[in-house]
């Protein structure tokens, strides 16, 4: 295990696999500062241009991108009380109130800190928990797998959206579309009506185009994002802020403790646990007279929170390939492209692949922290582009991206069929975090169901750890209708 | 979000599962049961749905039923309102002039093209500030065709006049 990990490091340390790590950061921290944009169309944006390159260099690229929109986009949060991502959400209601006391700077250098400190952490956490799970994991055969892929794809369609039946509805629509093109167990194409384009099935990065990043970028047209005027940091504020966080340090290990675990969770994600954080930190005060009015604790524990669960989220992906939320799915995405099977693969002849992620994590975050940390005057000149400006550049780069898919025209038709599906599944509040889900383990999924069926008949239903992760999965359906029921109002605000 | 929108929008998705369902009722076994699995599953969930709605509707409710958390990406606008579906079509209308310029010139000049129209028309800019703007996005596409070694659609004009890169 020591040798996989000094090895993954090795691996990571070649000047062109850093240079791509450090790309990877540098468009997270873009990615995350534009609000609407984010580390899922991040993922989308960018996964098409991987497919060549070494699979090792590619996967540094994408965990510096995600690893770090999470630290990027509290920039928009304090400066302009715009979330940058959804993520980042809770830390506006300290952050910006600091603001707009003058101690902005103070504000960003202590969640720069905290997110580093955080993302740090669940990068240990996920180390840790190889040796944990391997033997778990080196138990399982097909019928656990199959299970764990319906678990992963039924939590997040329940926790993903507002409504469970729709949740579940995206991801049934998800999962029948990943039956398009050739059958895995005999010789015939499905739903190709003809079309000699669909019979490898639909690729993936077109759903990751056409269902997130498309939609998002006519939104932001539509919504004329994004606004933002000018803005102070002030001066000497940096080393304020630091020394909060270090004296805050039990507040910012606690919450980054909660963060891994909501990540841990599919479907609940970084936007859970910034809240999640920022309730403990308020909680876990002893006055609470400051929140709501620039307390820096207010703005440390959701920040902790949500890069923490970045670590949380890579653990059921990497090790059951259960992708925790829509990044992850893309991710996993980003995987398969590379023939690399979460599970078994990568806790075995993968393992020090596996490292390397866990190195990536970990640099990702310090490096994106210290860029911000003396960047963050010029990041959050980013905000200010008016949209019609970034939408043509964003519309080519998705357009160009769709057609290195299978450089067919059909890619870019598809393109344009997928984005409506994509902007009405948001506009009409079905989950596209789990249609993704759904897709991307629906063709792993039915292949791990006929192996099971072929090799145990139907006694696989019997497994011990089939009917353990049944039950938990019908437990958590429950306990998450009941729990959003407890929530439960009609939609008059945002949204739709 | 408004019931009636809600309603016709799930049943549709419900009509079209139950075509896919009923489309694969030829095939082998083994190669139905999965989108047997999943389609009759979403348009049973689909039609619990409607019901469900129809049934909130009837009782004079005109707003959706939901739990207030989604963990996607927030419109921030009304999806009922006219000028939304107005607005989208626009949009939308863009990206479809794109494709035509793309089908007729080729993707490199067609986004030239078309990102000085955008800049122009949509975003009202002055020249002096498309000029430097549109020379960033050609230095862009440079970049992206020297260093990464991108593919680019071809338009029929290229194929006609036998011109290579348009």
């Amino acid at each position: 295990m020591l040798e996989a990990l000094l090895e993954g490091f090795i691996q990571l340390a070649e000047p062109f696999r850093l240079a791509m790590l450090g790309l990877g950061v540098l468009i997270g921290l873009a990615v995350g500062i534009i609000p609407g944009i984010g580390g899922t169309v991040g993922f989308a944006l960018v996964l098409p241009f991987l497919m060549h390159f070494d699979p090792t260099a590619a996967i540094a690229m994408l965990i510096g991108l995600v690893a770090i929109t999470t630290t990027s986009d509290t920039i928009t949060c304090v400066l302009f009380a715009i979330p940058g991502t959804g993520g980042s959400v809770a830390t506006i209601i300290d952050g910006h109130a600091m603001a707009r006391k003058g101690e902005a700077g103070e504000a960003l250098a202590a969640a720069f800190l905290a997110s580093a400190i955080g993302g740090v952490f669940g990068a240990v956490i996920l180390a840790m928990s190889i040796p944990v799970a391997r033997p778990l994991v080196l138990q399982f055969g097909s019928p656990e797998f199959f299970m764990l892929s319906i678990l992963g794809i039924s939590m997040v369609a329940v926790l993903s959206g507002r409504r469970p039946l729709k949740g579940l509805m995206a991801a049934g629509l998800g999962l029948l579309l990943a039956t398009v093109g050739g059958a895995p167990t005999v010789c015939i194409f499905r739903y190709y009506f003809g079309i000699p384009y669909l019979y490898d099935g639909i690729p993936l990065v077109l759903i990751a185009l056409g269902v997130f990043a498309l939609p998002e970028i006519i939104d932001l047209v539509i919504r004329k994002m994004p606004v933002a005027g000018a803005f102070r940091l002030g001066k000497g504020a940096a080393m304020t802020g630091m020394r909060h966080v270090l004296k805050e340090i039990p507040l910012v290990l606690r919450c980054a403790g909660l963060g891994t675990y909501i990540g841990f969770v599919p479907g609940m994600g970084t936007s859970v646990a910034n809240w999640i954080g920022y309730g403990h930190s308020v909680q876990s005060a002893k006055d609470k007279s400051g929140f709501g009015h620039g307390d820096i604790r207010g703005v440390i524990g959701p920040e902790s929170a949500n890069n923490a669960a970045r670590g949380g989220e890579l653990i059921p992906t990497l090790l059951f390939g259960v992708p925790g939320s829509g990044s992850m799915a893309l991710f996993l995405m980003g995987l398969m492209m590379f023939n690399l099977r979460p599970g078994t693969d990568m806790i075995t002849v993968h393992l020090p692949l596996t490292f390397t992620i866990v190195w990536s994590l970990l640099i990702a975050n310090v490096v994106g922290a210290v860029i911000c940390m003396f960047l963050a005057r010029q990041l959050a000149w980013f905000t200010t582009i008016p949209i019609h400006v970034l939408a043509p550049f964003l519309m080519m780069v998705v357009i160009t991206a769709a057609f290195q898919a299978s450089r067919d025209w059909g890619d870019l038709i598809l393109l344009l069929l997928l984005t409506l599906v994509g902007w009405s599944f948001k506009q009409f509040g079905f989950s596209r975090p789990a249609f993704i889900v759904g897709f991307v383990l629906g063709g792993i999924a039915e292949v791990y169901l006929w192996i099971s069926v072929q090799r145990y008949g139907m006694a696989w239903l019997l497994h011990p750890w089939v009917i353990g992760i049944i039950l938990l999965m019908i437990a958590s359906v429950i306990v998450s209708i009941i729990w959003q029921r407890k929530g439960q109002h009609p939609v008059d605000e945002g949204g739709g | 979000m408004k019931l009636v929108p809600s309603i016709i929008y799930t049943a549709v998705i419900v009509l079209l599962t139950a075509l896919a369902v009923f489309y694969a009722k030829d095939w082998p076994f083994q190669a139905r049961a999965f989108p047997w699995l999943a389609g009759i599953t979403t348009a049973t969930l689909g039609l619990l749905l409607v019901v469900t709605d129809i049934r909130r509707l009837a009782m004079g409710h005109r707003l959706e039923v939901t739990s207030g958390q989604q963990a996607d990406i927030e419109s921030g606008y009304d999806m009922a309102a006219w000028s939304t579906y107005k607005k989208f079509a626009r949009v939308f209308g863009w990206i479809l002039v794109l494709y035509a310029g793309i089908w007729l010139v080729g993707l490199r000049v067609a986004v030239v093209a078309f990102f000085i129209a955008y800049l122009r028309l949509e975003g009202r800019l002055r020249w002096f500030l498309i000029v430097p703007l549109t020379a960033l996005m050609v230095l862009f596409l440079v970049y992206f065709d020297q260093l990464l070694a991108v593919h680019w659609p071809r338009g029929i004009m290229g194929q006609w006049l036998g011109i290579k890169w348009l």
